[in-house]
């Protein structure tokens, strides 16, 4: 049913499948995030909460670290739905919300939201391109070897990965980018200062087990899953070939929505909850186009 | 002065995470886990020779592990 779809959908002119893409896409846009803003405070707050709740002794370390863990696996997300406006626009009067979001959210992974935000506006810009695409340093040629490079990229010499992050920073001198680079240097001197000064108190291994492993844990998870699977083998670009749509084991919610990534780069302002759907109402336009699509 | 001085802790940083985090850690788990240390060792220099130790090679080789 869907191949016949696809065939009638090749019959239409260029001008006539971009037309029914942005038709189905202008459907999803414009929606207000409720789940994703929900999602960033209870997030945060129960992360943060661990920390009284872990020291004093009514949860125990084991249970803190595990939900610490997960805390810091979901807390990227929202910040991204800030990163495209998708909560409110410039100018509009919940445009703060979307600004705390973006700030609040990533806090337990120690990466700022003007970091974020520009690198990941030039992967949009660039996606798999070996030297523009800030998140290129997550190809590898398998699941495995993704997760490994993954630790590998945050090693005090790598020039990869959020080390990279720092130095396209610099690089892009423009006023977004040196503000940006201050507040990042702020979280890291805030980040390893914590931990440092919770060592040195007593709590070394709260500290670890709350922030500093479960932040190497999320890193990679968000790193496997919101670049290298979607972007795997990171070999083509173009609108419609640098991602693609893909089946995976685990599901739609363990990988976070990333199995209908194609649809977040070609419609960035579609919120996450809603790509699935969008998806499903654009996939015989996005076979006609040409676009990947390994089992979905 | 003050960026001068985030310069050198950024430059320096896998020998200040090794001594400011790593050794109080390694002590904290020696203590925890009541490990019997040989010769008579005590538990902060243990904690400070493999703490320390750690932060040194990864300031001289640039990776906490055996790979760049």
């Amino acid at each position: 049913m869907a191949e016949i779809a696809a065939l009638r959908e090749a019959e239409l002119s260029e001008a006539d499948l971009l037309a029914r893409e942005r038709e189905i896409a202008a459907r999803h846009m414009g929606h207000f995030p409720w789940g994703s803003v929900v999602w960033c405070f209870a997030n945060l707050a129960c992360w943060l909460a661990l920390w009284p709740l872990v020291i004093f002794g009514p949860v125990p370390l084991w249970l803190g670290f595990v939900i610490a863990t997960l805390n810091i696996m979901l807390c990227y997300l929202p910040s991204h739905e800030a990163q495209h406006d998708i909560i409110a626009r410039p100018g509009t009067k919940w445009r703060w919300l979307n600004e705390l979001v973006g700030h609040v959210s990533t806090i337990p992974l120690n990466l700022s939201y003007g970091v974020a935000k520009l690198t990941h506006m030039e992967h949009h810009k660039h996606a798999n391109h070996p030297d523009k695409d800030p998140d290129y340093s997550n190809h590898a040629p398998s699941a495995w070897a993704a997760i490994w490079k993954s630790f590998l990229n945050r090693q005090p010499g790598a020039t990869a990965g959020f080390n990279r992050y720092g130095e396209l920073m610099q690089e892009m001198k423009t006023p977004q980018s040196e503000r940006a680079l201050v507040i990042g240097i702020v979280y890291q001197i805030g980040f390893y200062g914590f931990l440092i000064g919770m060592a040195w108190s007593g709590f070394a291994l709260e500290a670890a087990l709350l922030w500093w492993l479960p932040q190497h844990i999320g890193l990679t998870y968000i790193q496997f899953y919101l670049s290298w699977a979607p972007h795997h083998p990171f070999k083509r670009q173009g609108r419609y070939h640098d991602t693609r749509a893909w089946r995976s084991k685990l599901g739609n919610i363990l990988t976070m929505g990333m199995q209908y990534h194609v649809v977040h780069h070609l419609y960035p302002r579609i919120p996450l909850m809603r790509t699935p759907l969008a998806y499903w109402e654009m996939r015989s336009v996005l076979e006609a186009r040409g676009v990947r699509i390994d089992g979905l | 002065m003050l960026i001068k001085l985030i310069e050198l802790i950024f430059k320096f940083g896998p020998l200040v995470f090794g001594f400011g985090f790593m050794v109080p850690l390694i002590h904290e788990l020696i203590v925890g886990f009541d490990m019997a240390l040989p010769f008579g060792l005590s538990a902060w220099l243990v904690a400070f020779a493999i703490g320390g130790g750690l932060g040194l090679m990864a300031q001289v080789r640039g990776s906490w592990i055996w790979q760049k």
